[in-house]
């Protein structure tokens, strides 16, 4: 009897929550990981399903006005070395520099459109950049289906790909499973799966994100191994000193 | 000593990061001169080792061109190899390396440091030769201050006697003159950092005390280096999609009774504008970029005399990234002379990586050379050419 009250009770809170105190919820889980290193697998499928695989070292530094983060290539190997700074920041446009190892040149990259495509894949430079809520604002609706708590996010920034996204998260653990983006003209154009959930020291991180484009019926998916966490990672680890050495 | 360096020896090897290309290359010409060659086959290869430390890292560059068609452009070079202690704060480095400096695209009137490698493409300036430098970088929180000491002991390689770009006739003489010797150093103190406020502004200036990067040639086509004291700055700014670019230098020569150059500006401006996802995942983007050489006094002698490619000139280009898996990208310009209507030089490449380890690369040039005035493209004549260069990396 007591659990049934229970039972109810959360389902009622659930029922009233709204989308913001939803992604509080999320934020929660996933937030609190300070920095992070990485070996992701990205690999690109046309709608043939011929694919082809870039590889790179991923480190990022989170940060109260905006994270800053380190991707280095790895594969193919014309790219090899190749390295790209971003700082975010949450106020005004990403600072963002790649160093061409083949020039010896750190070059500034204008990043005000973050909606390109990165690296040729289904990823924009929008969806690996960091998801925190107040990028977003939500509609007041969260509705609830299999388990499944499923909100609508609009994205603030006026340069963004997309119109709408439409985030299912777990109803138990608040993590994210699958995002639907909807384009400037209002259509589906691309649906993110994630996988894969462990906890390291604490923070819940996702192991796989399968990227499909519902209009081109092109793929990408990225692995994400070897996350290391809390590696007493510092501000001056994310500087073009840093980048060159790469 | 050597038991410890023999028992650490390959450890050391096993820890070398290992990358480069092994390539081939065909040119051909359609020259107005008929006793210039009209074709290249080269093979080329390039080999970068690599060790990284949190306390030192070491980096060495090889390479090598085989050109079947026209001997002078064949060379097998180690052009990087030195060794970087860091320190919390600062970096100390010293061997032979390329160092850039710029902003622009097209050009780039500050990077005086290492030159561009003649011989192998006079047209592309990709392509540069290591210096011997030594240096210290020292880094504080929004700035760098870089100490940089470097020779520039070596004579600029051109095509032979029949390459489409050897505009002397003959074979140019490597004898480089050099006011206080060829080993003679010269300096640099540079700082540079971000402002990023409302706006993002990358900056760099400095002061480099030495040989001029600008070279005279004599009548028996000898190289001249001027010793001169030069300020310079490049800077980029970040605004909105916009980037917008100033890179400037002045170079004030000593001159004695053998000078031939005057004090000068060189001057080059930027705009590089780039829409994301254009269309589907294609991005564009546009640049226009002007240069301009100014000297000081005109009793010494002119930019044309001296062969400076970009004096009162306009580029116009476009980039277009397909962002697909082969990473496909088409780049085309014009070069206009603001000073003869009808000297422009044409360009466009395509390049695109196929089963993730070879990249192809087509470039295609054009030379409508002035007829109004002796420059550097009047002397090499019009003419078009064509390249594929295949690479496998590794």
């Amino acid at each position: 009897m007591r659990s049934l009250v229970v039972l109810i009770l959360s389902a009622f809170s659930l029922m009233a929550m709204s989308g913001e105190q939803l992604s509080v919820k999320v934020d929660s889980v996933t937030e609190g990981f300070i920095d992070s290193k990485s070996i992701s697998t990205m690999t690109l499928f046309n709608a043939n399903g011929v694919k082809s695989e870039r590889k790179m070292r991923m480190s990022r530094l989170e940060a109260e006005n905006g994270d800053r983060s380190m991707i280095v290539f790895e594969a193919p190997s014309d790219i090899k070395s190749t390295a790209l700074l971003t700082y975010e920041h949450f106020d005004k446009d990403d600072d963002q520099w790649i160093y061409l190892p083949a020039l010896k040149r750190v070059k500034r990259i204008a990043s005000k459109n973050k909606s390109g495509s990165f690296m040729g894949s289904e990823f924009s430079y929008e969806d690996l950049s960091s998801q925190k809520r107040f990028k977003y604002s939500y509609e007041d609706e969260v509705l609830e289906k299999k388990s499944m708590l499923i909100s609508s996010r609009v994205p603030k920034d006026e340069y963004s790909g997309y119109s709408k996204q439409v985030v299912y998260v777990d109803a138990k653990s608040f993590l994210v499973q699958k995002i639907e983006y909807y384009d400037r003209k209002k259509e589906l154009l691309k649906r993110a799966i994630f996988k894969g959930y462990k906890k390291i020291k604490d923070v819940w991180r996702f192991s796989s994100i399968d990227m499909e484009n519902l209009q081109t019926k092109k793929r990408t998916i990225i692995l994400v191994t070897d996350e290391s966490l809390k590696n007493g990672l510092k501000a001056k680890d994310f500087t073009k000193r840093y980048l060159k050495q790469q | 000593m050597i038991k410890s360096f023999v028992s650490i020896f390959p450890s050391f090897l096993l820890a070398l990061d290992i990358q480069g290309y092994i390539g081939g290359e065909y040119r051909i010409f359609d020259n107005e001169n008929s006793s210039k060659q009209n074709y290249n086959r080269a093979l080329e290869a390039k080999f970068e080792l690599k060790h990284h430390t949190s306390e030192y890292s070491f980096a060495s560059t090889a390479e090598f061109l085989k050109d079947y068609d026209e001997d002078s452009r064949t060379y097998a070079r180690l052009n990087e190899f030195y060794l970087t202690k860091h320190f919390e704060n600062s970096d100390f480095s010293a061997g032979r390396r390329v160092y850039f400096m710029g902003a622009l695209e097209v050009l780039n009137p500050v990077d005086i440091i290492s030159r561009q490698n003649f011989g192998r493409d006079p047209l592309d300036d990709r392509y540069r030769i290591g210096t011997y430098t030594a240096m210290y970088d020292y880094y504080s929180d929004d700035m760098q201050i870089s100490l940089v000491a470097f020779l520039t002991e070596r004579a600029d390689e051109f095509g032979g006697a029949t390459s489409a770009y050897n505009i002397f006739g003959t074979e140019l003489n490597k004898k480089l003159r050099s006011q206080r010797g060829k080993n003679y150093p010269s300096l640099m103190l540079k700082a540079q950092g971000t402002l990023d406020e409302d706006y993002a502004l990358d900056y760099a200036f400095g002061i480099v005390r030495g040989y001029d990067n600008q070279r005279t040639f004599t009548q028996n086509l000898e190289q001249e280096q001027w010793l001169s004291t030069t300020a310079f700055t490049y800077n980029t700014l970040a605004y909105e999609n916009t980037l917008y670019k100033l890179e400037a230098r002045v170079s004030n020569i000593d001159k004695n009774q053998e000078a031939k150059m005057d004090d000068y500006i060189y001057l080059g401006v930027g705009v590089e504008h780039t829409l994301a996802a254009f269309y589907e995942n294609i991005d564009v983007g546009f640049l226009a970029e002007y240069y301009n050489w100014i000297r000081l006094d005109k009793k010494y002698l002119s930019a044309d005399s001296m062969m400076v490619l970009m004096q009162n000139d306009f580029f116009l280009g476009l980039r277009i990234a397909m962002n697909n898996a082969s990473s496909t990208e088409l780049v085309g310009g014009v070069i206009a002379d603001l000073d003869s209507g009808s000297e422009q030089g044409y360009y466009a490449q395509i390049k695109s990586r196929i089963f993730d380890t070879f990249l192809v690369d087509l470039d295609l040039r054009y030379l409508n050379p002035s007829n109004d005035r002796v420059t550097m493209m009047s002397l090499i004549g019009e003419h078009s050419r064509a390249t594929v260069n295949i690479r496998y990396y590794f």
